[in-house]
Parts: structure tokens; C-alpha cells; sequence
């Protein structure tokens, strides 16, 4: 008989001793069944009928698609800030004859004239303020 | 020891759910209780712990059947994913180990052991080997596997194996030689 608390002869009694050591207690039958159970739950997802993951998917995106256009509903509006600047703080405070006759070029054709055709009733109507 | 054959479950198996969990079974009766033992040896023989690596690893093999080639035995591939899994376990530990020492309280050990002082020496003595040694000094001599089988569960050559249990046989002795000393004191 070897005396455990004998240094190990060899790398054999060396093991046997680890192993002694660190072996597990043995199964017990319902250990089996046990693990076999959970072993099946793991390995075999319970069967789904065919329909219902496209159903889910389907679902899934109609919710989606929902909460995506209700928030586009209630978002508020961004506020964007009137590009309030001197040069058109001046350009208002003249009077719309002044701005009709003097500052826009499109009125103008490029020789130079008035181009009657394109308002003609707003360019006579300014000519007769004018003149009167 | 030696492995079964892959045609011993692969024979069985099928594709109606009746009978796959009838090949599931097979498989595991035939091979649960030695996965179980293996992934103990590596988790410091938390039952649970083991039992839950040893289930991913057969579902994991289940899933993973129909990719199997068939070059190895089942038994060893099954193995191999039992081995690959307690390692995993292995490493999410130590990490979880280092975050709780760093911000946590400290954690009891998960399994009373039986002989506190031996078993917790050896436990600290096996946990100064590679995973690689750990691997091949678990199966060989705790588990009883031929050096080919070790080898073929592994994925490595018998020289690496051979070289790796040398070396982890050495940390062993070298790290438990004080503790024969100390049990005879």
C-alpha cells in the first residue's frame, strides 16, 4: 500500500493522484434523463408552423413602418431663421416703384430697353406713377 | 480505451424530428456522461457548469451534423467540441474572474470540494498549464485517451502531444512538490 502523503514515484502515480482528486462523482439515472431533456431543448427548437415567421416578419415591419410615419407626423417642422440682413433690410425699405424700376435686371432685355413683353402691365403701370 | 465508430450513430440518423431526437438520444446515452466528465475536469468539477458546456457541445454538434465529413470518428469530433467549449468556458471565467477582482466582491468557489487543501492546490497547479497542456494532460490521464485519440481530438500531431503533456507533466510536479511535503508534515 503507497502511502498518499508520499511524493508521487512517477508521472503515473503523479496522474492517478490528480485524478483521484478531481474526478467527479458518478451519474445517477435521473442525471441521464435530466441531461438528455435539456440536451433535446437546446438541439431541437420546438416546431414552428410554417406561416408564422413570415407572419412575425411581416408584422414586425407594418409596426416599423408605423411608428416611422407617426413620428414624421408629430415631429414639428424645423424653424429656419428669415435671412434678416442689412442689404435686404434696404431693398424692402424702398418703395416697390423704385424696386420695380431700378434694381431688377430681368426686366431689362439685353439691349438695354425694357422688355414690355415680359410685364408689360406692371412696367405701365410704374410709368404712369411716374409720371404723374 | 477506445472510441466508437461514427457509423454507430450516424446509422440512426434521419430527417423526421421523431427520429433525430431518437439519434439524439443515441448519441447522447453513448456519449453524455464522458462529455460531462471532461468538461468537469476543466471547470473544477462544477457540475453545472460542466453539464451546461457538455449540452452547448452536443447541440452545437447536432446542429453541426450535416457538415460533418466524416473524416474522424464521431466520437472523437464530438469530443474535440466538448474540449473547445470547456476552453471557452475556461477563458469567459478568467476574464469575468479579472472584471469581478477589479470592481466586484470577492466569489465563492462554484463546488465544495471534497479534500479543500489537496484539491485546491491541485486546482491551482492545473491552472498554471497552457490550454493546449491542459487539453492533452486532462484527456490522457485523466480521461484515459490513447495518445492517437488525444492527438485526433486535438487536431494536433502525436510529437506535439507527446512534447505538451511532457511539459505540463513538469509544471505539475514541480508545482505540487511542495505540497507532498507539506501533507507529510
Amino acid at each position: 500500500m503507497t502511502d498518499p502523503t508520499a511524493p508521487p514515484r512517477d508521472d503515473a502515480e503523479l496522474a492517478a493522484r490528480i485524478e483521484a482528486a478531481t474526478r467527479p462523482p458518478p451519474w445517477a439515472p435521473h442525471d441521464r434523463a435530466r441531461f438528455a431533456a435539456r440536451v433535446r431543448e437546446k438541439a431541437l427548437p420546438a416546431a414552428r408552423p410554417r406561416w408564422l415567421r413570415p407572419a412575425l416578419v411581416g408584422v414586425a415591419l407594418a409596426a416599423g413602418f408605423a411608428v416611422v410615419a407617426s413620428l414624421q407626423r408629430e415631429t414639428p417642422r424645423a424653424q429656419i431663421a428669415a435671412p434678416i440682413t442689412p442689404q435686404l433690410d434696404s431693398a424692402f425699405s424702398e418703395s416697390w416703384e423704385e424696386q420695380l424700376l431700378y434694381s431688377p435686371e430681368w426686366i431689362e432685355g439685353d439691349d438695354g430697353f425694357v422688355d414690355s413683353e415680359v410685364l408689360p402691365d406692371s412696367y405701365a403701370l410704374a410709368s404712369e406713377l411716374l409720371d404723374s | 480505451m477506445s472510441l466508437p465508430r461514427a457509423g454507430d450513430t450516424l446509422g440512426l440518423l434521419s430527417d423526421s424530428t421523431a427520429q433525430a431526437t431518437l439519434s439524439l438520444d443515441a448519441l447522447v446515452a453513448a456519449h453524455g456522461e464522458r462529455a460531462v466528465r471532461i468538461a468537469s475536469r476543466f471547470v473544477r468539477g462544477d457540475r453545472a457548469a460542466a453539464e451546461d458546456i457538455a449540452q452547448d457541445a452536443f447541440a452545437k454538434a447536432w446542429r453541426a451534423l450535416p457538415r460533418f465529413r466524416g473524416e474522424a470518428e464521431l466520437a472523437t469530433w464530438l469530443f474535440r467540441v466538448v474540449v473547445n467549449e470547456s476552453l471557452s468556458h475556461l477563458r469567459r471565467q478568467k476574464l469575468r474572474d479579472r472584471v469581478v477582482a477589479l470592481f466586484g466582491p470577492e466569489r465563492p468557489a462554484s463546488a465544495p470540494p471534497r479534500d479543500p487543501t489537496l484539491r485546491a492546490r491541485i486546482e491551482a497547479a492545473l491552472s498554471t498549464l497552457t490550454a493546449s497542456e491542459r487539453a492533452v494532460f486532462t484527456l490522457v490521464h485523466l480521461e484515459g485517451f490513447t495518445l492517437e485519440e488525444t492527438a485526433a481530438v486535438c487536431g494536433r500531431a502525436i510529437g506535439t502531444v507527446k512534447s505538451q503533456l511532457h511539459r505540463a507533466l513538469v509544471k505539475l510536479r514541480r508545482e505540487l512538490a511542495s505540497c507532498w511535503e507539506e501533507e507529510r508534515a
